[in-house]
């Protein structure tokens, strides 16, 4: 391997790819719609409890999914690669403030199940019927790279046809009052992207070499994944020990 | 032809049976209970009040222990399990030299995180500024270390993901060496509120020790628990080049997804059998040559029964011959490090030859019968290759293949 030419550690095709931004106001409007899901309802206990990151993530999945004519595809063999960031930041501080000002205050149930760092890939792999591995990675700071590697990890495996890989955030982060109450406009983005092994011109690459630019949120990278385009694009990303991820889009 | 195995050299943890490997290991072997009354905090609202729990995590060589004090509980376990895993393995010293990474399961690190500090009064979850880093992050910047640092999760099945991972960076050449384990410390007054909402927990509360009993008809949910355990991992041809003490290779790994639901296993086992056969087909082994089971088997009322059909559908007949028991009916049921921990009872069948049992076994369900159940006392046989299942909310379904070293 000749890593000063900067020849790819790895690489795996992007065959799929969707965003989406969806305002804290609008997301019961869209977990309502999400159900109905264009025809093709999903049974709405499946996101009734969703975390706001989890909904915005399948908005941008099921775009992914329309955009590549894919809807009538299974996806039972694939895998799920889930990667939020910060889950659960307003519902804690409800159910803090709720627990030590209530002695009779007990938890929701729900808080486990669609607040953990899991809690987005199992969902995306409730609602798609996938049947192969389904994790979450990431949950904090520089939370996209972790997401780029251990979805390139996933798809060059060749032990899945492909893998979902679904990365979600707010921006800004709530800063919740102490009710939870998020005191400014929070938005949640997502980018959701379908990794398959092989090469494309649509690619995600490990390359040797550090990164020069800096490493940007989801916002950014949903900005640069829905924008329309003649141009080959990359965007990079540093990942500490190894080099760079870099997805290039046509 | 089967592929290499990775290599286990070290080994650094710390759960209810103790804070490190072989005391963990004697206590498994002789059927110890680590569970008991809760004391770190006031349980008296909370519907369950006792948990598997470490008492104090012990501070690494070198570290003062005022400083070690005044670190977070999880940065405290991650250093002490990290630490004592490199020096174990004889990497300590060259740790910032080699290129050595970290994929840690941790599943809900932020709402501890945010929980521990707001009921000690702070405010930190009202404000995003200050988390800076992840657990991983910050446990690579005070090892100085080079490589690569991930954080996964799947639930209770998170253990057995951070080795998959690791093993595939150590496959593809991204890293030389890798710490690759998992660690919980949900064993709080939301942690236990939380999953005593969900109905899932034995509220035995008049004999603790008592209360996980996997198998059991008498089980009443699972018992939850608190530690973690973290491995230094790398490819066997480079562990035997250094003389390293090989402790078992991990050599194959299955993954498969329910898609039933968010908390409840499928009523189907079949998704369990099939990480249970990925992993055996990924080791190159067949199941005749399987001779211990560690089971995921946490006390519920449905999950064990679902895993026994499991266990049949790969087995078949030869199901009822391989010996079979539940770490967590020892140490409770530690989340997403229950996987981690859980590789510590295939090593010591591994190195004693002879399987750990599963205690409080005293009434087996119906429902889980016709496997080979070592029951109450550890049984000696002859353990060539392991398998250890671990499923977690989310439909998540794994299974690590190990083998003894040679």
């Amino acid at each position: 391997m000749n890593q000063e030419a900067g020849k790819a550690l790895a690489s795996c095709r992007v065959a799929a790819r969707g965003s989406a931004i969806v305002p804290l106001a609008q997301v019961d409007a869209i977990r309502a719609k999400l159900a109905q899901n264009n025809g093709k309802p999903i049974p709405l206990k499946h996101v009734k409890n969703s975390d706001e990151q989890t909904i915005a993530g399948l908005l941008a999945l099921f775009e992914a999914v329309r955009a590549a004519g894919w809807q009538e595809r299974s996806f039972r063999d694939w895998g799920v690669v889930g990667a939020p960031r910060f889950l659960g930041r307003m519902s804690v501080t409800a159910t803090l403030n709720k627990y030590l000002t209530d002695p009779r205050y007990s938890v929701s149930p729900h808080i486990i199940p669609n607040q953990s760092l899991h809690s987005l890939a199992s969902t995306v792999s409730l609602v798609l019927n996938v049947q192969g591995p389904n994790y979450g990675v990431g949950g904090g700071p520089r939370h996209v790279a972790d997401a780029f590697l251990a979805g390139l990890s996933a798809a060059i495996s060749g032990r899945q046809p492909g893998v979902w890989l679904v990365i979600s955030e707010f921006d800004p982060e709530p800063i919740p009052d102490a009710t939870g109450e998020p005191t400014n406009d929070v938005i949640a983005h997502a980018v959701a992207l379908a990794l398959e092994p092989g090469d494309g011109t649509n690619r995600l690459q490990l390359l040797p070499k550090a990164a020069g630019n800096v490493s940007l949120g989801v916002a950014e990278l949903a900005g640069f994944v829905a924008e329309p385009s003649t141009q080959k694009r990359a965007w990079q990303y540093p990942v500490a020990g190894l080099g760079r991820l870099e997805l290039s889009l046509n | 032809m089967r592929k290499p195995g990775i290599a286990i050299t070290g080994i650094g943890t710390a759960n209810p049976l103790g804070v490190s490997w072989e005391e963990t290991a004697r206590n498994l072997l002789a059927g110890r209970s680590g569970v008991r009354t809760l004391t770190r905090f006031d349980a008296s609202r909370l519907g369950t009040r006792f948990a598997g729990q470490i008492d104090t995590i012990p501070a690494p060589p070198g570290i003062v222990a005022a400083d070690f004090a005044r670190l977070e509980r999880m940065d405290q376990l991650l250093l002490w399990c990290a630490s004592d895993a490199l020096r174990r393995s004889g990497l300590w010293d060259k740790r910032s030299s080699l290129r050595l990474g970290i994929v840690l399961g941790n599943g809900g690190e932020w709402l501890r995180l945010w929980e521990a500090e707001g009921l000690a009064g702070g405010t930190r979850i009202r404000n995003p500024a200050l988390d800076t880093e992840t657990s991983a992050q910050a446990l690579r910047r005070r090892l100085e270390l080079n490589g690569p640092v991930l954080t996964v999760a799947a639930a209770c099945a998170s253990g057995n993901y951070a080795f998959g991972e690791a093993r595939r960076w150590l496959d593809a050449g991204w890293v030389d060496v890798c710490l690759a384990g998992a660690v919980d410390l949900t064993v709080s007054p939301l942690g236990l509120a939380g999953f005593g909402s969900l109905r899932a927990l034995s509220t035995r509360n008049d004999a603790p020790e008592k209360a996980s009993r996997p198998f059991d008809k008498e089980r009443d949910g699972f018992v939850m628990a608190e530690g973690g355990a973290l491995y230094v991992l790398e490819r066997v041809d480079d562990a035997r080049k250094r003389g390293a003490d090989i402790h078992a290779e991990i050599v194959g790994f299955g993954a498969s997804s329910d898609a039933f639901h968010l908390i409840i296993p499928s009523s189907d086992a079949q998704p369990a059998a099939n990480a249970m056969s990925q992993a055996l087909a990924d080791a190159g082994i067949s199941y005749e040559q399987v001779g211990y089971i560690n089971a995921h088997a946490t006390s519920t009322p449905i999950g064990d029964p679902g895993e026994a059909r499991a266990v049949k559908m790969v087995f078949g007949e030869t199901a009822s011959r391989v010996p079979i028991s539940s770490t967590k009916s020892m140490t409770g049921h530690l989340i997403c490090a229950a996987a981690a921990v859980e590789v510590i009872a295939c090593i010591a069948a591994f190195n004693n030859q002879a399987i750990p049992p599963t205690i409080n076994l005293d009434e087996l369900d119906p429902e889980c019968a016709g496997l080979c159940h070592i029951a109450n006392e550890a049984q000696p046989r002859r353990v060539e290759f392991a398998l250890s299942n671990s499923f977690g909310f989310g439909g998540s379904n794994t299974c690590l293949a190990l083998q003894k070293s040679e």
